[in-house]
């Protein structure tokens, strides 16, 4: 008998309940036919809105992210991995709105940076720019962490090998260390991407325009109340599952390791 | 001879300081227990690890493309074999001969298109052996990289490894190993080591008959050491009995390492044999030592110096 076959009741009772728990957000969406009530050109915009600022800032926290993700796997030792990990995950406990009131507080008008941005023609606070840096900073640790623990799954000896067969660091990262590490950088980019397009607390303070979904929900449901608020809940869903699926899906047809 | 001087910690503290011969040999075994530092050693030289290694001097080699295959598996699990070797190659590779020989002798034509995981434990082996040729090295180091390719499989790959080694001045081949009857078979100069030191280093048939320690000896595969004492005679002698005495200069290990120096004199001298006394705990004790015929300057009451000298000998009796 396989060990997969053995014994398999309790891991299948354990993997039930978290499907059950998982739909309950989404049955409740579907149950309401909260599709009939779509604000429209309210959902348009959000719609528009989240996907650029979610687009940008997905590529900023990938841009960031990648790099030190794998500086942090390959430099174990080094006090500085230490520190930045220390931050990240004092980053990670921060509450989004609690993040928004800091960033309000370093973005303000009347601060040095705000004085700075607005003096090249960025406007600090509720705009583009601070709706994509709280997006950033809500996704940022997530992915970093997630990112680096795909980097330190990948053995050591396969980029040794490649180097000494193929002295190109930049080469081997390449074609060795990324498709290696790639089913855990998908994962880490997934979740960034939930992160991104859902974020709220930290928006809610710094970018109050323009409003992406999570804050279109909550603008809906201070004007119009839960029947204008779950609709665009449901485009939540829409908008921002497709991204993760996908990658997980590809992830799953192109295992390397696996296969 | 050039030296080669490496200092590291980790994983493992080594630290060695390497008289290799220049131009450098052709064929080089390292040789030792697990844990020796085998393997750190080959992994500095290729400039893998934390550490420090540097030439005193350069060698005549001094631009080498050297190429290290690692003991554990290292085939890229997401390519398949043929695209490894590509990539490697830089380019196609078929067209080289050379290559295309040793698909054939490592017999992996048939399986080039399959990904690692569709390869046996041998073939990977093999495998790891081939693409690590596509890199065109010019110094090819293997960590015990054929341990589970069949012994008679491992000699014919062997003798192709000497043969490559053999076509271009250039080339030079490294391995690990700790049976020291492949090593001596195979390797021109074997370095033994031991807990991250040096313990010896020569052509190998030269370690056999003079493995110099225990360590070493063990290693060739020796199991006992016959000690027969013999009275050491001033430098210079020139009479000497075998078997009985033997000059200073001649003292090798271990019977310079067996000192205590033990003193006696000689009380009675016979046609082939001499009695000596020495002081031992309780009182004195005397023997006879035995020795062949011929002159030799010894007189009684004369005071000599003793030594233990030796045999080493294998299970077998004689050399391993």
């Amino acid at each position: 008998m396989s060990f997969t076959g053995r014994a398999q009741a309790p891991w299948l009772v354990a993997a039930l309940g978290v499907g059950l728990l998982s739909l309950l957000p989404v049955g409740v969406l579907v149950a309401e036919r909260s599709w009939e009530h779509i604000p429209l050109a309210l959902a348009a915009s959000a719609v528009r809105v989240s996907l650029l600022s979610g687009g940008i800032a997905l590529g900023v926290v990938i841009g960031l992210g990648l790099p030190s993700a794998w500086y942090l796997a390959r430099h174990a030792q080094s006090p500085l991995r230490r520190a930045v990990e220390l931050a990240l995950l004092a980053l990670l406990l921060t509450p989004p709105l609690v993040l928004g009131l800091v960033l309000a507080f370093v973005l303000g008008p009347t601060t040095g940076v705000g004085m700075a941005l607005s003096g090249w023609g960025i406007s600090p606070t509720n705009s583009w720019f601070a709706l994509v840096v709280a997006e950033v900073y809500e996704a940022l640790p997530y992915f970093v962490l997630t990112a680096s623990a795909a980097f330190e799954g990948v053995p050591r000896v396969y980029e040794e090998a490649a180097l000494s067969l193929v002295p190109q660091p930049w080469r081997v990262w390449r074609e060795v260390t990324l498709p290696l590490a790639a089913p855990g950088l998908i994962a880490a980019a997934a979740m960034a991407w939930a992160r991104v397009v859902g974020a709220f607390g930290a928006v809610i303070v710094v970018a109050y325009h323009p409003a992406g979904l999570p804050l279109a929900i909550w603008v809906g449901l201070e004007e119009f109340g839960l029947p204008a608020a779950l609709p665009l809940a449901l485009i939540l869903l829409a908008v921002g599952l497709p991204v993760p699926w996908l990658l997980m899906l590809w992830r799953r047809s192109h295992d390397p390791v696996a296969g | 001879m050039i030296r080669w001087q490496v200092e590291a910690t980790h994983p493992l503290p080594i630290r060695i300081d390497l008289a290799i011969p220049d131009p450098i040999p052709r064929r080089i075994a390292l040789v030792g227990p697990n844990g020796a530092g085998k393997t750190t050693l080959l992994r500095l030289w290729a400039g893998l690890g934390s550490g420090w290694a540097r030439w005193t001097e350069e060698p005549s080699l001094a631009k080498w493309r050297f190429v290290l295959v690692p003991q554990a598996p290292s085939l890229w699990p997401h390519r398949r074999l043929a695209h490894q070797l590509q990539w490697v190659a830089g380019g196609p590779w078929l067209h080289d001969p050379e290559l295309k020989a040793w698909v054939e002798r490592l017999h992996l034509g048939d399986v080039l298109a399959r990904f690692p995981r569709q390869l046996s434990g041998g073939q990977q082996q093999r495998a790891t052996l081939l693409r690590a040729l596509a890199a065109r090295p010019t110094v090819l180091a293997l960590d015990e990289v054929l341990a589970q390719v069949d012994a008679g499989e491992r000699e014919q790959i062997f003798e192709g490894l000497e043969d490559w080694a053999e076509a271009r001045p250039d080339r030079r081949l490294i391995f690990t190993g700790h049976r020291f009857d492949e090593v001596v078979r195979m390797a021109e100069w074997a370095v033994v080591l031991l807990d991250g030191r040096v313990v010896s280093h020569g052509p190998p048939p030269s370690l056999r008959d003079h493995p110099g320690s225990w360590e070493v000896a063990r290693l060739v595969g020796y199991q006992s050491w016959i000690p027969r004492p013999a009275i050491v005679l001033p430098p210079g002698t020139t009479s000497v009995d075998d078997g009985m005495a033997l000059r200073e200069e001649d003292l090798g290990w271990p019977t310079a390492e067996r000192a205590p120096e033990v003193r006696g004199r000689v009380l009675r001298i016979k046609p082939d044999q001499v009695e000596v006394e020495v002081p031992a705990e309780a009182g004195r004790r005397r023997f006879w030592l035995s020795r062949s015929a011929g002159p030799h300057p010894l007189q009684v009451g004369e005071e000599v110096r003793l030594a233990l000298t030796g045999r080493w000998v294998s299970r077998k009796g004689g050399e391993p």
